[in-house]
């Protein structure tokens, strides 16, 4: 690669399926195994060649602004970082097209939602002209897949496919060794209204340069997270945190409390008579009196007292005494026995 | 044929106050006594002479407003509103200055977290320019007040006044009979900067009518009551349905099921093997099993099985399974055994 790359990370869908939590916060910025779900789609990134002087290119929607740049002007202060924002919300294709003054060169795109482990260093000496990251699975049905050819290249992508031939579903990374030939074939979608259920799919667009003659290769992930539901999260966060270097030693405040590992908790929370583990997760300023905690994450600011919690999910600012059970409970939500 | 009467509500505030449950619908939207707070303003309106010829001005905020648009194209399709959208939350003056083009002749104000009960026929023989109503509180320190002269106009609004004396607590509600004259001070008052931590205060506008010789008198009302807060929500649950909103002798949906009026049971949702009330709000499609509820207001669709809940407000399409307590829940959320 001669010129620096850039990394396109489209974030602006509603995450719908994370209710209540995405009521109040984009998706991205949900809490996971002691960071947010960006800080690991981020932080896979590390292995990209020259990643220091790669250009991030973050396509938001007004709504979530002030959130997003907020987070990366905290947490991400020095790197280079563009907001361009995608208000109609056409899909992914769309979320492309208005960045697309920002967009040349060699281009990595990661979906927001999309947590892989991957060594991306060999992209200094990729030859082809696109690389699709894939994953195989069991039962391909509900994902998007790719057809490839006995010499190893792509002939096309599959959006849920009928039968079970095709198992490498499409994971939501991609890489162009130019992105002028994706825009171009956005802009042949865009003009031939190429769309499903009001939405242009890249799928589509990828097709329309596989037939133009695109030389598409995939590349095989071993470890693919989904942070989609609250299911999947509480799943994606018990994998970060055993695969995680999580030291309950930071703990700064912690009395008479039982830490079963693994755990995250920031070091500014404080926790008093509780058992707090395996699998818990606990943000900034979160207090935590009298209570038994099992694969839970639980947002900044957040008081719990008295509270059996497993397999739960709480918001920022909640306030919850005197519970038992599973909970999803959203930004400042309140409970009192 | 004299002009008709314009009805502004701005509605552009957050509702921060009222979180959870406003992180996913505009205030005037949150479910109250068997309808919505919106509803209950409408309501308010009825008496004004001439009420169908009455035009409605809707400010609404830069985000959400989409949903009280549907709403009311779904609910008041025969009223006439005409919207304005408020960008910045820059105060009530902002509010009616971005909806100056609207308001032309003589207009009513009230503000959508306001429910006042007043019978605003007097309307039809007003002669003084300007209308403000009060009630009077036995303390008056932490309201605006009016204060009056001997021949009874009003001189000055006071924000939270030191002494006593001044005890007629403004509503939020005002009449004047030419809205380009509010227009007009409000100009003057953006002019000469007259604002308070970047929120310009309907009260100074007026003040600068007063300044400039407006003729307005107070009017008493019965009752004043406050949809802002939680508490305030659910105090004017229990009024609402203690003066008309009580439905429990309709043909409800009732399976081995005890009710303890006052209560406000959307004909469609489902209760069987529960105590219900008194003071209880159960809006549509919502599912009631095996649970006693009092003093709580219960979204659309939602789901509550095996509890006792008291003083709660639950969102639309919560989940609550085997929990007690006092909830205050937003949209979606869950809690489970």
């Amino acid at each position: 690669m001669d010129k620096s790359i850039k990394i396109l990370i489209p974030m602006g869908g509603y995450g719908t399926r994370l209710r209540p939590l995405t009521w109040s916060r984009p998706k991205p910025l949900v809490c996971l195994a002691g960071q947010t779900v960006l800080d690991y789609v981020l932080a896979t990134l590390d292995t990209v060649p020259q990643v220091d002087s790669a250009e991030f290119i973050f396509s938001i929607n007004a709504q979530i602004e002030d959130q997003i740049v907020h987070h990366v002007s905290r947490f991400y202060p020095d790197w280079q970082v563009q907001f361009p924002i995608d208000d109609a919300m056409r899909g992914q294709s769309d979320a492309f097209w208005q960045a697309k003054e920002h967009l040349e060169g060699p281009l990595l795109v990661v979906f927001s939602d999309t947590i892989i482990e991957n060594d991306f260093s060999f992209l200094a000496d990729e030859t082809a002209d696109a690389v699709i990251w894939v994953k195989p699975v069991p039962d391909p049905r509900r994902f998007g897949v790719t057809v490839v050819d006995e010499n190893g290249w792509i002939t096309e992508l599959i959006e849920k496919p009928d039968d079970m031939s095709n198992n490498l579903a499409v994971v939501g990374c991609y890489y162009f060794k130019d992105a002028a030939t994706i825009l171009s074939a956005i802009e042949e979608q865009i003009e031939r209204e190429l769309y499903l259920k009001g939405e242009f799919f890249i799928a589509q667009a990828i097709n329309i340069l596989l037939k133009r003659g695109l030389k598409m290769r995939v590349e095989k992930v071993e470890t693919w997270l989904d942070a989609g539901t609250p299911e999947a999260l509480l799943e994606t966060n018990r994998f970060l945190l055993e695969a995680g270097d999580f030291s309950s030693d930071k703990l700064t405040s912690s009395e008479n409390t039982v830490i079963i590992p693994p755990v995250a908790i920031h070091p500014t929370a404080q926790v008093r008579d509780s058992v707090i583990g395996p699998n818990v997760s606990l943000d900034e300023n979160v207090t935590v009196e009298g209570c038994l905690l099992r694969d839970t994450i639980v947002g900044s600011g957040t008081t719990l007292s008295q509270s059996r919690l497993e397999h739960s999910l709480i918001g920022h600012n909640a306030t919850i005494t005197g519970q038992i059970g599973r909970f999803n409970l959203g930004d400042n939500c309140q409970t009192e026995p | 044929m004299p002009q008709p009467l314009k009805i502004v509500i701005p509605m552009a505030g957050y509702g921060s106050r009222l979180r959870p449950l406003t992180w996913s619908k505009p205030k005037p939207l949150v479910s109250l006594a068997g309808g919505t707070v919106l509803d209950q303003v409408l309501d308010m309106f009825h008496s004004v002479p001439d009420f169908d010829r009455a035009e409605f001005v809707f400010i609404l905020g830069p985000t959400m407003g989409e949903q009280i648009q549907d709403y009311v194209a779904q609910h008041y399709p025969d009223f006439h509103v005409d919207y304005a959208v408020q960008p910045e939350m820059k105060g009530q003056s902002d509010a009616f200055w971005q909806a100056r083009e609207l308001l032309h002749g003589p207009m009513l104000m009230a503000f959508s977290d306001t429910l006042i009960g007043n019978d605003f026929s007097f309307l039809a023989e007003e002669t003084a320019e300007s209308v403000v109503l009060v009630k009077p509180v036995p303390d008056p320190r932490r309201f605006g007040v009016a204060e009056v002269n001997k021949e009874g106009w009003v001189t000055r609004l006071v924000e939270k006044p030191n002494d006593m004396h001044n005890n007629l607590a403004l509503v939020g509600c005002y009449y004047f009979r030419e809205a380009e004259d509010l227009i007009s001070a409000i100009e003057e008052q953006i002019e000469r900067n007259i604002s308070l931590k970047d929120e310009y205060y309907l009260a100074d506008a007026v003040n600068i009518m007063l300044e400039r010789g407006l003729k307005m008198r107070t009017e008493n009302v019965e009752t004043w009551l406050d949809a802002g807060t939680s508490e305030a929500l659910l105090e004017t649950n229990r009024y609402m349905l203690d003066h008309g909103k009580d439905n429990s002798d309709a043909d409800l949906n009732l399976e081995d099921s005890v009710i303890i009026p006052p209560v406000v049971i959307h004909p469609t949702a489902r209760v069987s093997t529960s105590v219900i009330g008194p003071y209880v709000s159960v809006g549509e499609g919502a599912v009631i099993q095996g649970s006693t509820l009092k003093d709580s207001i219960i979204g659309q669709g939602a789901h509550i099985t095996n509890c006792m809940l008291e003083t709660s407000l639950v969102g639309h399409n919560a989940t609550l399974t085997g929990q007690s307590g006092q909830f205050n829940l937003g949209d979606n959320s869950w809690a489970v055994k």
